[in-house]
């Protein structure tokens, strides 16, 4: 359960959220989007509440805001490059998707930036279940930057990976929030890796906004308050 | 090496309770009384078995040699079958592919949508292939046309529900990031669902088609044309040698056509 989370995501910064197992971290951000419908509140989205949102309404604020999963979920059948451009479906028209030619030129062209953004252009025909799970965790952010969002959601997007791996992806992701200007919104369960790429800490607990610090100022106790449930320090 | 002491602590085996016991007797003395119901009301005898032995002997005796005079009918008759399984089965996928979206519970847009669909499904699975042949007849006239459209039916049924369910099982994953992406039902459909499960339908489908093929002659005894079509007129009019050559060709098809289904959908998966 949630009770009055309220975060602000803001363009250009990191936010890094840290809590235990079952804190509702990952619910927070499927919420988010609406692929968890909340059984009571409000979700707003990029300023607008998105709660009884309709079908196109709702396909249009997610459109805003781009997710990448804890499970990487890319087509495994798929080539990298066609992977990347499923981010931009959102803006092709469906017709397209009947016909032999799926992406117009432009998402085609965002495509490759996108993948080049994430260093993995010499990839691009490879079929997505080839790819290592440090690759294809890439893959998954090129296609959230294919997708023109303000907004990018990451679900513990290093979880599966070994420690090179997440280093690589979390590196990617502050740059993209720092170079690209977006906003991006990290679940992580690692205290030490939000510490060194994070902008910005909350935590939660059983549901609840507990701390939201800088870095430098997130005390251990409080850190071990959300995986303990107790403050020692205080 | 266990100490005696941690051996008098294993817990002991938990015993059925006697109320247990008593209705699993039941459950197997209940059994017996059906299949005893069953033995009777078949009138089975493992004495007639025995006594029937000459007939069996004599129908051996008039259908060798198998007549090479309907040789080259059966053939033609043959590839008829399995032109009408090739339609029947077609039409099916494709039909089955446009029921399955509405079927699959995970996909379905309502809880209405998805009833309506699977009770299609059930209908057109519950009747036989043959019967839907029986009502097509009059309808289209006599001849594979019939037995196309009949199985065609039939299989939507059988289709749709083992497509439904392999959709069912399927990784969500592909299909919450395209959703996620602002992806709609058919780009969803189209991008995430289909390449997950496209080895599994092709492979569903040519067991289809297999199965098809040896439904075909069902159809056919009820003038859906085909090799079940000449052997049933061969069997009725007594061509027990006829009926033999057609019954060979049979087999040599239905193993080929087996074979060939195997291996196809052992290369696919």
């Amino acid at each position: 359960m949630l009770r009055g989370v309220d975060l602000d995501a803001r363009p250009g910064e990191l936010l890094v959220v840290l809590g235990a197992n079952g804190s509702g971290k990952s619910t927070l951000l499927r919420c988010a989007l609406r692929l968890i419908e909340p059984d009571a509140g409000r979700i707003g989205l990029a300023g607008r509440d998105i709660t009884e949102a309709g079908a196109a309404e709702l396909r249009e604020a997610r459109r805003r805001a781009a997710m990448v999963f804890q499970q990487i979920q890319l087509v495994r059948r798929r080539s990298a490059l066609e992977n990347v451009g499923f981010g931009a479906l959102g803006r092709i028209e469906g017709w397209r998707s009947l016909s032999t030619r799926l992406f117009p030129d432009d998402v085609v062209e965002a495509s490759w930036r996108a993948l080049e953004r994430v260093g993995l252009a010499e990839k691009a025909w490879q079929r997505a279940d080839t790819l290592s799970g440090g690759q294809a965790q890439r893959v998954a952010i090129a296609r959230a930057l294919c997708q023109q969002a303000e907004v990018i959601l990451a679900d513990e997007p290093v979880s599966s990976l070994d420690p090179r791996a997440a280093d690589d992806v979390l590196s990617l992701l502050a740059d993209i929030a720092h170079a690209d200007g977006l906003a991006v919104v990290c679940v992580l369960h690692q205290p030490e890796l939000a510490k060194r790429y994070g902008d910005r800490i909350v935590g939660i607990a059983s549901g609840e906004l507990v701390f939201e610090r800088t870095p430098a100022t997130v005390r251990d106790d409080e850190i071990a308050h959300l995986y303990l449930g107790e403050l020692d320090g205080d | 090496m266990a100490t005696e002491a941690a051996r008098l602590r294993r817990p002991a085996r938990p015993r059925p309770g006697s109320a247990r016991r008593a209705l699993w007797l039941l459950a197997a003395a209940g059994a017996v009384a059906i299949y005893v119901h069953a033995w009777n009301d078949v009138d089975a005898s493992f004495t007639s078995l025995f006594t029937s032995a000459g007939n069996l002997g004599d129908l051996v005796r008039r259908s060798v040699p198998p007549s090479t005079s309907v040789l080259h009918g059966s053939i033609t008759a043959s590839v008829v079958t399995l032109d009408t399984a090739l339609l029947g089965t077609t039409a099916a996928l494709v039909l089955s592919l446009l029921i399955t979206p509405l079927a699959a519970r995970n996909l379905s847009p309502h809880r209405l949508v998805y009833e309506a669909a699977r009770l299609v499904i059930a209908f057109t699975r519950t009747i036989p292939s043959f019967i839907f042949a029986l009502y097509l007849v009059t309808v289209v006239g006599l001849g594979p046309y019939s037995a196309a459209l009949a199985l065609a039916v039939h299989s939507v049924g059988t289709l749709g529900k083992l497509f439904a369910e392999t959709i069912e099982d399927m990784d969500m994953g592909p299909v919450d990031a395209l959703r996620a992406a602002g992806a709609g039902r058919l780009q969803v459909f189209l991008h995430a669902v289909l390449p997950g499960v496209a080895p599994s339908f092709v492979s569903l489908s040519l067991y289809r088609y297999d199965v098809n093929v040896r439904d075909s002659l069902a159809t056919g005894f009820v003038g859906g044309g085909g090799i079940g079509f000449l052997l049933f007129n061969s069997i009725q009019l007594f061509q027990y040698r006829q009926a033999a050559m057609e019954l060979t060709v049979l087999l040599v098809l239905l193993l080929a056509v087996e074979r060939v289904s195997t291996v196809l959908r052992a290369r696919i998966v």
